[in-house]
């Protein structure tokens, strides 16, 4: 190489293993606590780089200055590396960080170097040369560290040439590379030397006698005193390119220029590869010039901040909340076990849009309880209960969200308490409870208090995705069914008897489209379809899913994993909603998605231990979700409420359900009391 | 003592633990910088290697950046003065920023399940942001000929999530490595043994002990991520 061309160095990147936030996580909470005094810490950084190339050819490692979780004693120093001296300013808050004096703080560092230079402690100890600068906010709650390192390196007026590259290997034969290796040996085993960095920047010169002799900075003038050959400045690099010398050779030209005012040195980039026998066949010697004066003693401007992932000035993030923070940890866990199903067992698992979907419970008593449990195991994320209710005495040992606890003082509400105990369970949980009766037709109710509550429920119903009815009333199921059906929502049904249950998916808005099956999911019925009476004051006692109703202890828990598996089976459905209902099949039948048949009813006999699928369809007259209704609901709103509330029997008239009833020909029908086959036809 | 039955290659704790040391001294004398980490709590450990590599940005299926969704972090990168903090020096090499650096930290594990060592890993960036390994599984380093299934699982001794290869036929793979005549099934299953030109005197004066000291990597081999240097071998 004739021509002399600028040279050029490779910066030096920061790698911060995190165990180094981990301790300096540990000595914030233990010891330093809220002082902010800069702290002394060490990086490393190695001559060792090429090490991983061996496992695969193509790969070498930059340059990288390490911290780790010695980082805040120095008492460990990995093999082949050396330490470099940092200065620690941690903030304790993000506008502390911001406000930091980051030229200031650099100039500072820049200052120690060029003292270690001027006052020849550097020559002694030349590790001084590579201090650095680390600023960081520890974000303690999040485990979040933002850090910016920066690498001062002084400048000189003039650039600083290169004029020839040689690899070591052409200039020493094989004894004298070993004279070498032995030499540089010695230099390391000599206790301290390590701490000092005074491997790292070494000097050496060949003799005549297939011996290389090496010797620390201290020794330059007695190196310079023999010049029958060229004293070589050797220095350890973590740089791998082929023309280029690692940064950390900058502040040693700097001193050589200052000290000793050299113009013209050969200097060696140390490039081992250790193991079995050292290899140094990547070393490289380059012939440098330093021109200009010689140097003041003015601090000299200097360069050397790190950019960051992005290739821009400016901190770095390191999260570490998903490696440390419990809340993540939980949450991770949650989601792991969901992937492995899809993993091992069901690749069409949607799971992003199942852990999506926002749910929406009335009533936060057995089936409430029982249901949130579910979603949260199937990974859903939002849960909202809406209850009027109190904790009663009787409540714990049935509905497992509720404690002892809960029950002293008049009882805790309902709702609010359902959705702290999710979050107990799971913090990654998104629970609200609402504490509020829902307007139900025949409980008449000051007109006020049913505008609010109907205008509650419809931006509730709104909010979510999927709404399941799990009241203990008939009659607090029309509301939501109505406005389910307005909106257009997923609405799953839950109703208990003393053995019985059903459960059921209300069915989607109505396309007006007679080529579609009768099992489309739009043809389907709700769970008012099903009665040919207007819900009412249910004193009459003729339903099964009134207040006070016995069940079979276990039967809750049966029927609100089924509700939560038929939501699960129309969330995975590619028609959703619109799912056409399966009717019960053999199990050993082929089922037409992978989870298996979307069905319109469960109905389950825990005398038999039987469940049986049903498909109900549209009711023309129905009071819930017949055309009609709907219209009225969606042209007068809270008023068709308010009205529906005082005088439910408008419900029959506006249906035309009161002329059937005139005309006797069907009776008083209750889904448990009939026949599946009745309800097919109705 | 190697207590391994000749028909039998599930392994013990303390068996693991003791070839692991044995791998560790011949990968110190390589330069292989494997290192064992144990856990205080429960005094296990495993083997541990950060391996390298860089990958070009857009062969990285969505590596979305931590930072751009981090509130705080907006707060304080945009700033002008971030700017001109650095002065314009041309001894400065600028290079191709191209390419993410990915940091391989590979754990070999013992399995109290299978009896057998298990291979963990997690693929990080320069700030530690996880690589979603699922969703790039070409960006290995060495890809094994044929691919495992790779899931996610607590570490069973860090107690965070890692990618693990699953070990379900490990304990065949040993068998087969080990019962059928030794030199041929190293040829098999090492590309590199070709390569060596005295590999067959070398392997030919194992004796039996020899054998289960390179059963870590033996064991490795048959992963196929990581390569293993024909040296642990002949040592
Ligand atoms: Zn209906």
């Amino acid at each position: 190489m004739d021509n002399k061309t600028v040279l050029q160095f490779q910066s030096l990147s920061s790698l911060v293993d995190p165990t180094f936030w981990y301790s300096l996580t540990k000595e914030k909470i233990d010891n330093i606590k809220l002082s902010d005094v800069p702290l002394d810490i060490y990086g490393y950084y190695s001559y060792n780089s090429l090490q991983s190339s061996k496992s695969n050819d193509n790969i070498k490692v930059p340059s990288f200055l390490q911290l780790n979780s010695n980082s805040l004693t120095n008492e460990i120093i990995p093999s082949f590396s050396f330490p470099m001296k940092g200065l620690l300013k941690n903030t304790n808050t993000i506008e502390d960080f911001q406000k930091l004096d980051k030229k200031g703080l650099f100039e500072k560092v820049s200052k120690k170097i060029w003292d270690s230079i001027l006052n020849g402690e550097a020559i002694k100890c030349p590790s001084l040369l590579n201090q650095f600068l680390l600023i960081s906010f520890s974000d303690l709650k999040k485990y979040k560290y933002y850090y910016w390192f920066a690498f001062p390196a002084l400048l000189l007026e003039n650039p600083i040439y290169l004029t020839n590259t040689q690899l070591l290997s052409d200039y020493l034969n094989k004894n004298e590379l070993q004279s070498l290796h032995e030499n540089y040996q010695k230099l390391l085993e000599i206790p301290d030397n390590i701490k000092k960095g005074i491997p790292g920047y070494f000097l050496l010169k060949k003799d005549d006698n297939n011996h290389v002799k090496v010797g620390t900075l201290s020794e330059w003038e007695m190196f310079k005193s023999d010049d029958k050959n060229k004293t070589i400045v050797g220095f350890a690099d973590p740089c791998v390119l082929p023309n280029n010398p690692g940064w950390l050779i900058r502040n040693l030209i700097v001193l050589l220029k200052k000290k000793w005012n050299v113009s013209k040195v050969t200097i060696l980039c140390y490039r081992e590869i250790a193991g079995e026998y050292a290899d140094l066949s990547q070393c490289k010697l380059m012939d440098i010039e330093i021109s200009g004066e010689e140097l003041s003693d003015n601090l000299p401007k200097s360069v050397g901040w790190e950019k960051n992932i992005k290739g821009q000035f400016g901190p770095r993030l390191a999260n570490l909340g998903p490696t440390m923070d419990p809340n993540k940890l939980i949450e991770s866990a949650v989601d792991l076990n969901l992937k492995l199903m899809r993993w091992r067992i069901m690749p069409s698992l949607d799971l992003e849009k199942i852990s999506s979907t926002k749910c929406l419970l009335l009533g936060a008593g057995t089936l409430g309880s029982y249901v949130a449990r579910s979603l949260m195991a199937w990974g859903i994320r939002h849960i909202t209960f809406v209850d009027n209710g109190t904790i009663s005495y009787s409540n714990p040992v049935r509905q497992p969200l509720y404690e002892f606890q809960d029950c002293l003082n008049g009882g805790k509400p309902k709702a609010e308490t359902a959705a702290e105990s999710l979050k107990r369970i799971f913090p990654g949980i998104h629970s609200k409870g609402y504490k509020f009766t829902i307007p139900m037709p025949g409980h008449s109710e000051d007109k006020n208090v049913i505008k609010t509550n109907v205008e509650l429920l419809e931006k509730l119903i709104e909010e979510h995705d999927a709404i399941f009815l799990l009241m203990d009333s008939r009659e607090s199921r029309w509301l939501p069914t109505v406005i389910g059906a307005s909106k257009g929502k997923i609405v799953i049904n839950a109703a208990l008897g003393f053995d019985s249950y059903l459960v059921m998916r209300h069915g989607a808005k109505d396309i007006d489209d007679n080529s579609l099956p009768t099992n489309h999911g739009s043809k389907l019925g709700c769970y008012f379809c099903n009665d040919i009476v207007a819900p009412v004051d249910s004193l009459k006692d003729r339903t099964l899913d009134q207040q006070c109703t016995v069940t079979r202890p276990g039967l809750s828990a049966i029927a609100s994993a089924n509700a939560v598996e038929l939501l699960i089976s129309i969330i995975n459905s590619p028609d959703g909603i619109n799912s056409k209902a399966d009717a019960s099949s053999s199990p050993f039948e082929k089922t037409p998605t992978p989870l298996g048949l979307i069905p319109h009813q469960i109905r389950g006999f825990l005398t038999h231990f039987n469940n049986l699928l049903v498909v109900g369809q549209k009711f023309a007259q129905c009071t819930a979700c017949s055309k009609i209704i709907l219209e009225e609901y969606q042209k007068n709103g809270v008023e068709f409420v308010q009205k529906i509330v005082s005088t439910p029997d408008y419900l029959e008239q506006l249906t035309g359900l009161d002329n059937l009833h005139k005309e006797g020909e069907l009776l008083n029908c209750d889904w448990v009391d009939d026949d599946d086959d009745d309800i097919d036809s109705i | 003592m190697v207590h391994v039955s000749i028909k039998n290659q599930y392994i013990t704790y303390e068996e693991f633990k003791e070839f692991s040391q044995n791998f560790l001294r011949k990968s110190k004398i390589l330069n292989y910088q494997w290192e064992w980490i144990e856990e205080p709590k429960n005094k296990k450990g495993f083997l541990k290697l950060i391996q390298y590599s860089e990958i070009s940005k857009d062969k990285l299926n969505r590596h979305e950046l931590l930072e751009d969704d981090d509130e705080i972090y907006n707060i304080i990168i945009n700033k002008n003065e971030y700017n001109e903090i650095q002065l314009k020096d041309e001894g400065v090499l600028t290079e191709d920023s191209n390419d993410i650096k990915i940091f391989w930290e590979w754990h070999i594990v013992y399995s109290s399940v299978f009896q057998v060592p298990t291979l963990f890993f997690n693929a990080w960036d320069e700030e530690h942001n996880p690589i979603d390994i699922l969703n790039n599984r070409d960006i290995f380093p060495i890809k094994p000929l044929n691919t495992p299934i790779i899931t996610q699982k607590d570490h069973p001794i860090l107690g965070i999530p890692y990618y693990y290869i699953h070990p379900c036929t490990t304990g065949q793979n040993m068998n087969k490595l080990y019962n059928i005549e030794m030199k041929d099934q190293l040829t098999c299953s090492m590309q590199e043994v070709d390569t060596i030109g005295k590999k067959e005197n070398s392997l030919k004066d194992l004796s039996n002990d020899d054998i289960y000291n390179n059963y870590i990597a033996s064991w490795l081999s048959t992963t196929g991520f990581l390569k293993v240097d024909i040296k642990y071998f002949l040592l």
